[in-house]
């Protein structure tokens, strides 16, 4: 087999052994590496039926077929487990240097079960596995962690993904981090990390993987070289980082403030934006092994109370999460938070999330300073927002109980209305009421609330189609299509995610035929692209069913209304009343028609008013003045192009259970599964 | 006149970040920027996004929008990040 090894590392650290797992080629081609492989493993060993944090999770640190392939933005791997903040599969990618060096050491992924008695870390070369004793290394962050056992091990060339005392102190949003910069983010792996009392995995190897077919390989990179080169997403991300999008975000309603209840706030992207970040901070810039579009920012903040020394700088997520969601307008403080949740390795998206639902509970008096331990949970407190940092890494007071996350805070303190979650997972920093395809993402996502887990957020952009699939663009703010489109893009999502490569990289230089062309060469599988969709729908099923068998139904799928109704504050705030009103009407009605009766209401809804609303609104400027005098004074900037209608979320995912055959309790169907080759899984779900 | 904003690369190409301008429409706007910076501001304003008074234009049909003395007209590049 080329451009796989054909093995996995399997280490067991309560027995403290280690064994190599030979896997057949078939298996490499159904479900082609990184996540995809990672489910089948879990589904085959009944992961669904142990607890997160049991020594029984099984860790799974998967590559892909590209994975470490020197192509352009394939320095990347999945970490895959249950997730103990939603309950249900977890995975997250990470870049960085890490997954060239796994590569090197001979292996296509590690599989870790068991838990030490005492701190660990794993190393593994492609000469010898050792488990080695971190008992020094425990209550330290990740940066000291990384420097520390490159300084031990006398070799700066080995890569660390380490955790941070979040990890140790199993907070349920602990991420795991490697080059200080990159992230495994989502789902709290690291906590499952910390719950195994593993502290690091350090890989390190000299070996070269071997292509089907080099040539071909070497023209692909040249090729995606040269379409980078002369890209403006390239150009852009260089220059600003991912957070060159908040500008544009903020002025079409994407990115999200005050825990979405504003969606234009000029202070976010004037001061914490790409531009500013540039401007202020900004020491210098790097990519990921083999990327030439580096952006990554590196950032100093020299002096002030928010000091930060020389290091990765906020990406666009966490200047949001930690900035505007939380109304802090500080690049400094933002700056400061970010550095926070990199050194104790906490998921920035979750951590902002759930500080935003706590400030809102405490605003609402629903918890009080007493509780809060003396610290004032207020918008724009940056202060506060550091404070808190502090003690859910350490789960101290009431850290401890933000430290489970919002969906948990909420269930125990009220409010869940304005816990902005879906299946336990923070929302990211894209609001649907700008993209409507957002709203299907995160409805539908396999891991709850997730933007990575398709390509929406491009293609809602106007920056790649699905022309490749056969499936027409869909109109932004429009209803129509949004399904089938979303499903396309979820499609190109799981094949990135188990090729694995950059999602960037991947809409930059050349979409899903440049994926199977690269896959082709380095594996020699030659996948047509249909396929490959096959297998992207293989690996969506079969963790959708994972999520089943741990308990999520449709009722899981659904998004807090907050996300897809007019804003309450700034612009859309006047409308919010009456699109209630119109919503609490039209309950009682849909108790007594039928389902395709509300269809076509809902079919003539957007055909016929949703699209003259706009201009509906317009004439009442001048019927009702005092409308227009809010928006003129109160709302200045960019009001119009934000979305001042409710999402359909509903109706659009009705049609996505419709095109996705997902039986009424969310799951999908026997003869879904059977026609992917998924019987087995189909037995387990439906009952052999 | 009115104040246009330009934002990332169109503020690292052209070292501005605000100025005001008697352009009359969307499109008188774009080649007054041309004119300013040259040829090599070209491929920023390509497919760009522009937004008068809170309203989003693009394609052939936003050209041709009248900018009114007094607005607020920001254009951006077509990057993305997130």
């Amino acid at each position: 087999m080329k451009g796989n090894w054909g093995k996995i590392l399997k280490v067991d650290l309560t027995a403290g052994s280690t064994e190599e797992l030979k896997l057949d080629e078939q298996l490499y081609h159904d479900y082609l590496g990184g996540s995809g492989l990672a489910a089948k493993y879990f589904f085959d060993h009944e992961g669904w039926k142990v607890d997160p944090l049991s020594p029984e999770n099984p860790l799974m640190i998967m590559l892909g077929p590209l994975s470490g392939s020197n192509l352009p933005g394939t320095a990347r791997l999945e970490f895959c487990a249950r997730s103990p903040l939603t309950g249900i599969w977890g995975e997250a990618c990470m870049g960085g240097f890490f997954a060239p060096q796994l590569r090197a050491a001979g292996y296509d992924g590690i599989i870790i079960t068991g838990a030490s008695e005492k701190p660990v870390y794993l190393h593994v070369t492609d000469e010898k596995v050792e488990i080695k004793d971190a008992s020094h290394l425990w209550g330290k962050d990740t940066f000291e962690t990384e420097s520390g056992i490159k300084k031990e091990l006398g070799d700066k060339r080995i890569q660390v993904a380490s955790i941070g005392q979040a990890g140790e102190n199993l907070v349920k949003y602990a991420c795991i981090m490697n080059n200080r910069g990159s992230t495994a983010g989502r789902g709290g792996l690291g906590a499952v990390m910390g719950s195994k009392k593993l502290k690091a995995v350090v890989v390190r190897g000299k070996k070269k993987m071997e292509f089907a077919n080099e040539q071909r390989v070497k023209s692909i990179a040249k090729d995606m070289h040269a379409k980078l080169k002369v890209n403006l997403i390239a150009e852009g991300l260089g220059a600003y980082g991912s957070n060159v999008a908040m500008e544009f975000g903020m002025s079409i309603g994407d990115t999200p403030t005050k825990n979405w209840r504003m969606a234009h706030w000029p202070n976010g992207p004037e001061n914490l934006g790409g531009v500013s970040v540039a401007e202020r901070i900004l020491t210098d810039h790097h990519g990921c092994h083999g990327c030439p579009v580096g952006c990554k920012r590196i950032v100093e903040v020299k002096s002030g109370p928010y000091k930060v020394e020389e290091g990765p700088g906020a990406e666009y997520e966490g200047a949001a999460a930690l900035g505007t969601l939380l109304m802090i307008d500080s690049l400094e403080a933002n700056t400061k938070a970010n550095d926070m949740c990199n050194r104790y390795g906490m998921d920035v998206i979750s951590a902002g999330g759930t500080i935003a639902y706590a400030i809102e509970a405490y605003e609402k008096g629903l918890i009080t300073r007493e509780d809060t331990g003396g610290i004032a949970l207020e918008w724009g407190n940056a202060d506060s927002v550091l404070e808190m940092l502090d003690r859910i890494a350490g789960r101290e007071g009431f850290g401890d109980l933000l430290a489970e996350g919002s969906r948990a805070a909420s269930r125990k303190l009220g409010g869940e209305e304005f816990a902005i979650q879906v299946k336990g997972m923070e929302c990211p920093m894209h609001d649907p009421r700008a993209l409507w395809s957002m709203a299907l993402t995160y409805a539908t996502s396999i891991r709850g609330a997730c933007h990575c887990a398709d390509s929406n957020l491009y293609t809602e952009w106007g920056l790649g189609s699905h022309k490749d699939l056969g499936v027409p663009q869909s109109i932004p703010l429009r209803a129509k299509g949004k399904a089938a489109s979303t499903i396309a893009s979820q499609k190109k999502g799981n094949i990135a995610n188990s090729a694995v490569i950059c999602e960037y990289v991947e809409v930059m230089s050349g979409g899903l035929l440049m994926i199977m062309q690269a896959t082709n060469a380095v594996t020699g599988l030659n996948y047509s692209l249909k396929e490959l969709a096959e297998v992207a729908d293989r690996m969506w099923y079969l963790k959708r069913s994972i999520g089943n068998l741990c308990g999520a139904t449709r009722e899981d799928d659904k998004l807090p209304r907050r996300i897809v109704e007019p804003h309450q504050e700034g612009q859309t705030s006047i409308l919010a009343p009456m699109i209630w009103i119109g919503m609490k009407m039209m309950e009682p009605l849909e108790a007594l028609i039928s389902d395709n009766m509300v269809d076509n209401v809902m079919k003539m809804a957007n055909k016929y008013v949703f699209p003259r609303l706009g201009q509906m609104l317009d004439l009442m400027k001048f019927t009702l003045p005092w409308y227009w005098i809010r928006r003129r004074n109160l709302v200045k900037g960019n009001t119009k192009a934000i979305s001042r209608t409710a999402v359909p979320v509903d109706a659009m995912l009705k049609d996505f259970y419709e095109l996705r055959d997902i039986d009424e309790q969310g799951r999908p169907t026997r003869r879904k599964l059977e026609s992917l080759g998924l019987k087995d899984v189909a037995d387990v779900l439906h009952g052999g | 006149m009115a104040t246009v904003k330009l934002h990332t690369l169109l503020v690292k190409q052209t070292g501005i970040r605000d100025y005001r301008s008697s352009a009359g429409t969307v499109s008188e706007l774009l080649d007054e920027l041309k004119e300013k910076h040259g040829d090599s501001i070209e491929r920023y304003l390509k497919n760009c996004i522009v937004i008068v008074d809170g309203r989003k234009y693009e394609g052939e049909k936003g050209m041709r929008k009248k900018i009114k003395p007094g607005s607020e007209v920001s254009i951006f590049p077509r990057v993305a990040g997130g």
